[in-house]
């Protein structure tokens, strides 16, 4: 959440009121407080999304001219008034990340630019420090990626886009040219859940594109898995994990060898990541405090409650860990922390043999939990 | 080979037949209801996707991996001959009061226990007051009070915010559902969301006078008692059948509701949505046993209409990890003790 400037004044003057009287007007304001988001929805933003893998694209990929960007919106909201008025006014409310109403919005207004941009811009028409012959072939793809984007925005969406799925939006980007079949690939490749299968299926309806293809998947897996040393949270990383099975799984059995190589490699750094993890987690912020709880009188219901949501979100991330592998290394682990439940069971003090069992039934299982329990 | 249980039709004719809904953590044991046909071994009811699977115990520990809640909860409501929505409501807090569901369920368990200890103190008291201090030693008040422990004694349970005795818990909270739900059918974004939604509320709305109605008749009976020494009260086999069955009719025409309305109030409004596809395929049918019960008020649709509405709409349980599940299904029991 962002806060306007006058409301951040606001909300730092009631901060520094008297302690009850200041926490009420905090509470007031804040409860007063529109929600803004961090990525606003604004017309050129909502209209150049489709647009991301072209604008400011590499060298070699068809690419459209960030200056080009607010006289194409002017040109765009002169011909379709009411739609670039309607998403201005959503645009305080929503951002980039409220999916469901940027596909909402989106699927009226990139259809729409595309057709009208679909002959060129009318006479006389230019971006100011462009000159014509690089803003007319930026604005063929623009309007051809617009006229394409919404099954794109889908593909780019969707937890575990099929073969069909992909193939049919990037055979729809080609039937409108190579450019915007390059700049669709290059906008699937950064977003989609399977950027291995958009690299292979657009080689091979564009085999011209296999080196760039590559160059990017390589940038966009190697990069997700940099984000697993971002995690400093059992459950962010489990979920990480989750989207990395999915974008690194078994590459088709034509990809290039040197993918082949590369997929191998970050799924068991990957997966040596979520276990080194799990086990310094499962150790520090499970075992340990779980031993002091248990010495001590009875717990109070904050440490158990901290205890159980521990032991649930390593459960998770062993679910996501083992998907990219090191199998053994995970149930290596998850024994020992079992083991060491057990014993404290066998003498249960500060938590109940019962509160002991259902630590080990999240982590492992009802059977798991069970044992402690006979 | 053990020959395949036929599923159970769509509407049920007696509600021993739909079975008890019992607050089972684990997510393959969702919207399980349990039902007993002496002399048959206890069954597990659970919705599936291609309707009502009836389904034995001893294939759920293989196949459905109960909770160690599960386990107890089981193991205290198999052995019960008839069993009720009350009876599984006793085994239920019992279990979450050894804290086999976490700390706030046992914390919730605890206080509602007392809440219900309280009820039958004033219970007892209302009944001494009316029928004398001798009958209250007599075979009559006795089985009375633990007919009414559930109920309370009459319209101040109602008027009390929140209402403390069970049965006036579950039609505040059904009434609370119906509000909720209307208002979400009228501002729903989807025609499918507004669809399932006034399928819900239709349910509950047909659900709902019922149940207070028996509740009423049998504040109504009591209140009709002749009042007086022991020698004229009332004689216990002319009186306690009626008060039981009365009592017993409400809490049935309510079981399963207080635990849909618990998951509706807690779910995230944005989640609300997908929420009814859930909802619908635990909805607690009418049986057809519940017709002549109360005069039926005006309907939006009859109950055969309302459930092939809900086929059409591919009622289903979400896929959640199952950690995830439990620990919903936890809080839950600290919100329906």
């Amino acid at each position: 959440m962002r806060l306007l400037g006058g409301q951040t004044r606001r909300l730092h003057q009631a901060l520094q009121q008297g302690q009850d009287h200041g926490a009420g007007r905090v509470l007031g304001l804040l409860e007063g407080l529109p929600v803004v988001p961090e990525r606003p929805m604004r017309l050129a933003q909502l209209l150049f999304l489709p647009l991301e893998g072209a604008v400011g694209a590499a060298q070699g990929l068809p690419s459209f001219p960030r200056a080009a960007i607010p006289a194409t919106t002017a040109l765009v909201a002169r011909h379709l008034p009411a739609l670039a008025a309607e998403v201005e006014a959503a645009a305080p409310w929503h951002g980039l990340a409220d999916h469901a109403v940027v596909a909402g919005l989106g699927a009226r207004l990139w259809p729409a630019a595309g057709q009208a941009l679909r002959d060129g811009p009318p006479d006389g028409w230019t971006a100011p420090g462009l000159t014509p012959e690089t803003v007319l072939p930026a604005l063929k793809l623009a309007s051809a990626l617009w006229r394409r984007a919404v099954p794109l925005w889908q593909a780019s969406l969707a937890v575990n886009p099929s073969e069909a799925v992909l193939r049919t939006t990037l055979a729809s980007l080609a039937a409108e040219g190579p450019a915007p079949l390059a700049a669709g690939m290059a906008f699937l490749l950064r977003n989609a859940a399977r950027p291995g299968l958009v690299a292979s299926l657009a080689t091979r309806l564009a085999p011209e594109l296999a080196a760039m293809a590559e160059a990017a998947l390589a940038a966009r897996l190697a990069a997700e898995v940099a984000c697993l040393a971002e995690c400093d949270h059992a459950a962010a990383m489990a979920a990480t994990a989750a989207r990395l099975a999915v974008l690194l799984a078994e590459p088709e059995a034509d990809a290039p060898a040197a993918r082949q190589a590369l997929v191998a490699r970050l799924r068991r750094e990957a997966a040596q990541a979520c276990h080194g993890h799990y086990a310094t987690a499962l150790a520090a912020r499970l075992l340990a405090p779980a031993t002091r709880a248990a010495a001590a009188p009875p717990a109070d219901d904050a440490t158990v409650a901290m205890l159980e949501a521990t032991a649930r979100d390593l459960c998770g991330l062993e679910a996501a860990g083992r998907e990219l592998g090191q199998q053994a290394e995970f149930e290596r682990r998850r024994e020992e922390a079992l083991r060491r439940l057990a014993r404290l069971a066998g003498n249960p003090a500060g938590l109940s043999r019962i509160e002991l069992a259902r630590l080990a039934e999240i982590l492992a299982g009802p059977e798991a939990g069970l044992a402690l329990l006979v | 080979m053990p020959q395949p249980v036929p599923r159970p039709p769509a509407r049920p004719a007696l509600f021993a037949e739909r079975g008890c809904a019992v607050p089972f953590t684990a997510p393959l044991l969702a919207g399980a209801r349990l039902r007993r046909q002496s002399p048959e071994p206890a069954e597990l009811l659970l919705p599936g996707p291609g309707g009502t699977e009836v389904v034995a115990w001893d294939a759920c520990l293989a196949r459905r991996a109960p909770s160690l809640h599960d386990r107890q909860l089981w193991a205290r409501i198999s052995q019960q001959e008839r069993p009720t929505p009350a009876l599984i409501r006793a085994a239920a807090r019992e279990v979450a009061w050894l804290g086999y569901a976490g700390r706030p369920a046992q914390a919730a368990a605890l206080t509602a226990q007392r809440q219900q200890e309280a009820v039958r103190d004033v219970v007892r008291e209302a009944l001494a007051k009316a029928f004398g201090e001798e009958a209250a030693a007599g075979a009559l008040l006795g089985p009375m009070v633990a007919i009414l422990a559930q109920a309370g004694v009459g319209h101040d349970q109602l008027a009390q915010s929140p209402p403390t005795a069970a049965i006036p818990q579950g039609i505040v909270a059904l009434q609370a559902f119906c509000a909720s739900i209307a208002a979400f059918a009228q501002s729903a974004p989807g025609q499918a969301e507004r669809r399932a939604a006034s399928i819900a509320l239709s349910a509950a709305r047909m659900t709902l006078p019922k149940a207070d109605a028996c509740l009423a008749a049998l504040w109504a009976a009591v209140a009709e008692l002749p009042p007086g020494p022991a020698r004229q009260a009332p004689q216990p086999a002319e009186v306690l059948p009626k008060l039981a069955a009365l009592a017993a009719r409400a809490e049935w025409l309510l079981d399963g509701w207080p635990m849909l309305g618990a998951l509706w109030a807690s779910a995230d409004p944005a989640e609300r949505g997908v929420l009814l596809a859930e909802m619908l395929s635990m909805l607690p049918v009418l049986p057809r046993e519940a017709e002549g019960w109360a005069e039926d008020p005006p309907q939006d649709a009859p109950w055969d209409t309302l459930l092939r509405a809900r086929d059409a709409v591919l009622p289903g349980l979400p896929e959640m990890p199952a950690g995830m599940w439990m620990a919903r299904h936890e809080a839950l029991r600290a919100l329906v003790p």
